[in-house]
C-alpha cells in the first residue's frame, strides 16, 4: 500500500499533463521504477479499490486466469498463452526460465517476453499488451522479479499488475524452492487520469 | 501456485459439493505428519503429548496458510465455523483452469452466481437456471451448408448451447431441396429445444416456385419452433409482390405469422425468439464481416433480463442493476463449446428488455433515455477498469422489448390493437401508435411491431399494407398475426380465375 501511495504522490507532483487519444487528461511520468520489498500486503490495494466505487474490479480469480489460462484464442490479450504457449511453441516458464535458473542460479537471461511484434504490431488494433516482459533473477538466494509495463494506469491498474507479477513470482519460486524477493515494476508510462482525481484524493488522504 | 494449494483444490475437484474441515484436509493431504502427530497424542508420556499438540497446531497452521490464500483468491470459501473455532471450507467458484507445469486443474462451474437482480422483484431473468451455460441467440450462416440436412445436423449440434433462438441467414440458398428434404428438416427441428428462424433474402431469391413450395410445407405442418423472416426493402417487396402474395395467402390460411424485416432501415439480420427480438448493431455487424468467412455463425446475445416497468418507480435504477447482472453473467458464461463449433463470439449484445411500458406515458421516452444513459455509463466504466488492469473486455448492454411469452412475466397490461385493412392502419390513433413505436425502435437495439389482422383474408391487400408500412415508417421488423381472421378466402375467389 505504501509503495503505491508514494509512487502516486510522485506522479501527481512531478508528472506532466497531456490529453490522450481518447481525449482524457492524463498525468504521466515516463520510465517510472518502483520496487516493492514487503510483499505481505500485495493484495491490499486490490481490496481497497474494490470497495471505493460502484464498479466491478477484476477478481483475483480473473487476474490469475488471465495469467495461467492457455488456449483462449478468442481473447488475444490473455497472458497465459503468451507465457505458457508463446507462438504455440514455447512454454517460457516451465521449459526455459525454471530449468535455466535451476542450472544457472546466477543467470541474467531468465526473461519472459509477452509482446509479440509479429502478432501485435498492427496499427489498426486499439489494444496492445501492457505487460511486456518479466525478468527473474535470484539475488541472495531470493527470487526477485522485474516487470516492464508499457502503459500503466498506476491508480486503477498497477495493483492488478503487481498482483499478477507476484503470482508469477510464486509460481517460479515454488518450483525453484527459493524464497521470494523484491518485485520491481518499470512503467514506461506511469499515469493516472484527471477524471479519477477523486479516487487519488481518497487514497492519499 | 504452491503444491499444497494444488492438492487442496484437487480434494475439492473430487467432490465439488463437499465441505471439508481443516482437520479433514490435514488428514488427507499430510497423512504422514498426521499419523506421527496422532501417535504422539496417544502416548502415555506427557512430554510426547505436549509435542503432539504442538505438532497438531503446526499442521493446522501450515494448511490454513495455503487455504487462506485460496480463500483470498476466491477459489475456496469459509462454509461454517465448527466447534472450538475450526473452519469448514467449500469450493467458492468453479470452472477454473489452473496449469502448473504439466499439472492442470479444471473445476466445474457452479450453476448459479449471485447478481444485483437476485432480490429485485421487477427483474426476470430469461432461463435463469441455464444462463451460465447457454446463450440466448445465435445467427448461423446458411451459405455454409449445401442442404437442409447439413443445416439440420449443425443446428442439432449447437442447440444445446442456445436457450432461445437460432437464426439462419440466407436460408433461401437451401430451397433447392425436394419436398422430402423439407419434411426431414422440419422433423429434425423437433429435436431442437430452441426456436429456429429462417431468414430469406427476398431480393436474392433464385426461384419463386421453390419458396412457395417450402412455405406450403411449413404452413401445412405448422411446426411450433420454426418461423420464416423475409428480408425486404420497399423496392424488393414491389418486385417480388407476386410470390410474397402467394406466401401471405398460404400463411394466413394456416394462421402462420408473416414476418418482414425492413432492410432499408436495418441492415443486420433480426430474429425473434421467445424473449424478444435480437440483432447486432451496425458496427458489430460490420466488425463481424471480417470474421464471417472463417466462422459458421455468430452469437447475437448472451443473456436477457426483463424489467416490468409497471412494477418500479425508477426504471433507470432497475435497468442499471440488470446491466450489472448481465456484465457478471457475461464474465462467467461458458461460450467455449460454441467457439469450438466455429461460432464467433465477441460482438454480442446483452439485452435488458422492458415490459408493460405505457406508450402514452408522457415521460416514457425520457425514462428510456435515462436508462440507456446509465447503461452506457456503466459499460464504459467497466471497460475502462478492466483495460486499466491489462484485461480489455467488451461490455455492451442495450435495451429492447420483452415478448409476452418471456417466461415469468406478469400479465400484459396493454391492449392489443387489431386492424382490418389499410384504412385502420391510416387512422389517427393507429398512426400515432406507429409513430411512437418508431421512437422506440430508434432507442432499442431491436424492436418488433406486431399487427393483429382481423377481418377476411385478402393477401393482395395485406401486401399493400406491408408496402404502406415499409414506405411510411422506419420500423425494423413487422409481424402480421392472423389469429383473429374469420374464414379463408382463396386468392382465386378474389380475382375470379382458376388457381
Amino acid at each position: 500500500m505504501d509503495s503505491w501511495r508514494v509512487a502516486l504522490t510522485s506522479i501527481q507532483e512531478k508528472g506532466s499533463s497531456f490529453i490522450d487519444d481518447e481525449e482524457r487528461t492524463c498525468i504521466e511520468t515516463e520510465n517510472f521504477v518502483v520496487t516493492v520489498s514487503d510483499l505481505s500486503d500485495i493484495e491490499a490495494p486490490l481490496q481497497w479499490i474494490r470497495a471505493q466505487a460502484d464498479w466491478y474490479y477484476p477478481t483475483n480469480d480473473e487476474l490469475q486466469a488471465a495469467l495461467f489460462s492457455v488456449g483462449e484464442e478468442a481473447n488475444r490479450y490473455v497472458y497465459g498463452s503468451r507465457i505458457f504457449h508463446f507462438r504455440s511453441e514455447l512454454n517460457q516458464l516451465d521449459d526455459y526460465v525454471i530449468p535455466l535458473l535451476k542450472e544457472h542460479p546466477d543467470s541474467r537471461r531468465a526473461l519472459v517476453v509477452l509482446a509479440d511484434p509479429v502478432a501485435d504490431d498492427v496499427t489498426s488494433l486499439r489494444n496492445f499488451v501492457s505487460l511486456l516482459s518479466v525478468w527473474f533473477r535470484i539475488v541472495d538466494g531470493k527470487l526477485c522479479v522485474s516487470a516492464v509495463i508499457r502503459s500503466n494506469d498506476f491508480l486503477l491498474g498497477w495493483p492488478a499488475n503487481v498482483y499478477q507479477v507476484k503470482l508469477l513470482q510464486d509460481y517460479v519460486a515454488s518450483r525453484l524452492k527459493v524464497d521470494c524477493g523484491t518485485i520491481t515494476s518499470v512503467s514506461l508510462s506511469a499515469h493516472y487520469f484527471a477524471d479519477e482525481q477523486w479516487l487519488l484524493n481518497k487514497l492519499l488522504r | 501456485m504452491h503444491e499444497l494449494e494444488h492438492a487442496i483444490l484437487g480434494v475439492f475437484k473430487e467432490s465439488p459439493e463437499a465441505t471439508r474441515s481443516t482437520t479433514e484436509l490435514v488428514q488427507m493431504l499430510l497423512p504422514h505428519e498426521w499419523t506421527a502427530m496422532t501417535e504422539q497424542l496417544q502416548s502415555m508420556d506427557s512430554h510426547q503429548v505436549r509435542r503432539g499438540k504442538d505438532a497438531k497446531a503446526r499442521l493446522h497452521r501450515k494448511l490454513l496458510y495455503h487455504v487462506n490464500k485460496l480463500v483470498g483468491d476466491g477459489l475456496i470459501r469459509i462454509h461454517a465455523l465448527q466447534g472450538r473455532g475450526e473452519k469448514r471450507f467449500a469450493l467458492a467458484i468453479g470452472d477454473v483452469e489452473i496449469k502448473s507445469g504439466r499439472k492442470q486443474i479444471r473445476i466445474h462451474k457452479p450453476t448459479k452466481i449471485s447478481t444485483p437482480v437476485d432480490d429485485l422483484p421487477e427483474a426476470i431473468v430469461f432461463d435463469h437456471e441455464h444462463w451460465l451455460d447457454k446463450v440466448n441467440a445465435v445467427l448461423v450462416e446458411g451459405t455454409k451448408h449445401d442442404t437442409f440436412a447439413s443445416l439440420a445436423d449443425f443446428l442439432v449440434r449447437i442447440s444445446p448451447f442456445v436457450n432461445d433462438v437460432i437464426g439462419v441467414v440466407r436460408a433461401d440458398t437451401l430451397l433447392e431441396g425436394t419436398l422430402a428434404d423439407y419434411d426431414v428438416f422440419i422433423e429434425q427441428m423437433k429435436r431442437v429445444s430452441c426456436s429456429v428462424s429462417l431468414l430469406m433474402s427476398v431480393s436474392k431469391l433464385s426461384g419463386d416456385v421453390r419458396l412457395v413450395r417450402f412455405c406450403r410445407v411449413l404452413a401445412e405442418k405448422s411446426p411450433k419452433n420454426i418461423s420464416v423472416v423475409f428480408n425486404v426493402t420497399p423496392q424488393s417487396l414491389q418486385e417480388r409482390r407476386e410470390v410474397l402474395t402467394r406466401v401471405v395467402e398460404l400463411f394466413s390460411q394456416h394462421d402462420v405469422k408473416v414476418n418482414m424485416k425492413n432492410s432499408a432501415t436495418n441492415v443486420p439480420p433480426v430474429v425473434c425468439g421467445t424473449a424478444g427480438p435480437y440483432t447486432l448493431t451496425q458496427k458489430d455487424w460490420d466488425s463481424y464481416q471480417e470474421q464471417r468467412a472463417q466462422g459458421m455463425g455468430v452469437v447475437m446475445c448472451g443473456a436477457s433480463i426483463a424489467i416490468d416497468v409497471s412494477a418500479t418507480e425508477q426504471v433507470h435504477k432497475s435497468v442499471r442493476k440488470a446491466a450489472e447482472a448481465l456484465f457478471l453473467v457475461g464474465r462467467a458464461q461458458n461460450i467455449r463449446p460454441l467457439h469450438a463449433l466455429g461460432i464467433v463470439t465477441g460482438v454480442s449484445t446483452e439485452i435488458v428488455r422492458l415490459w408493460n411500458y405505457d406508450l402514452k406515458k408522457e415521460l416514457l421516452l425520457a425514462e428510456i433515455d435515462s436508462s440507456i444513459s446509465v447503461t452506457e455509463e456503466f459499460c464504459s466504466l467497466q471497460e475502462r477498469v478492466y483495460r486499466a488492469c491489462g484485461l480489455p473486455i467488451r461490455c455492451q448492454v442495450m435495451l429492447s422489448c420483452a415478448f409476452g411469452k418471456f417466461p415469468g412475466l406478469p400479465p400484459r397490461e396493454y391492449k392489443k390493437k387489431t386492424i382490418k385493412g389499410l384504412p385502420s392502419l391510416q387512422d389517427e390513433e393507429y398512426s400515432e401508435y406507429l409513430l411512437s413505436r418508431e421512437g422506440l425502435a430508434k432507442r432499442f437495439i431491436a424492436d418488433r411491431v406486431r399487427i393483429f389482422r382481423s377481418g377476411s383474408v385478402d393477401a393482395v391487400a395485406i401486401i399493400r399494407e406491408f408496402g404502406y408500412l415499409l414506405n411510411t415508417y422506419a420500423l425494423p421488423y413487422i409481424t402480421y398475426d392472423f389469429h383473429g381472421l374469420q374464414g379463408t378466402v382463396q386468392l382465386t375467389e378474389f380475382f375470379g380465375g382458376a388457381p
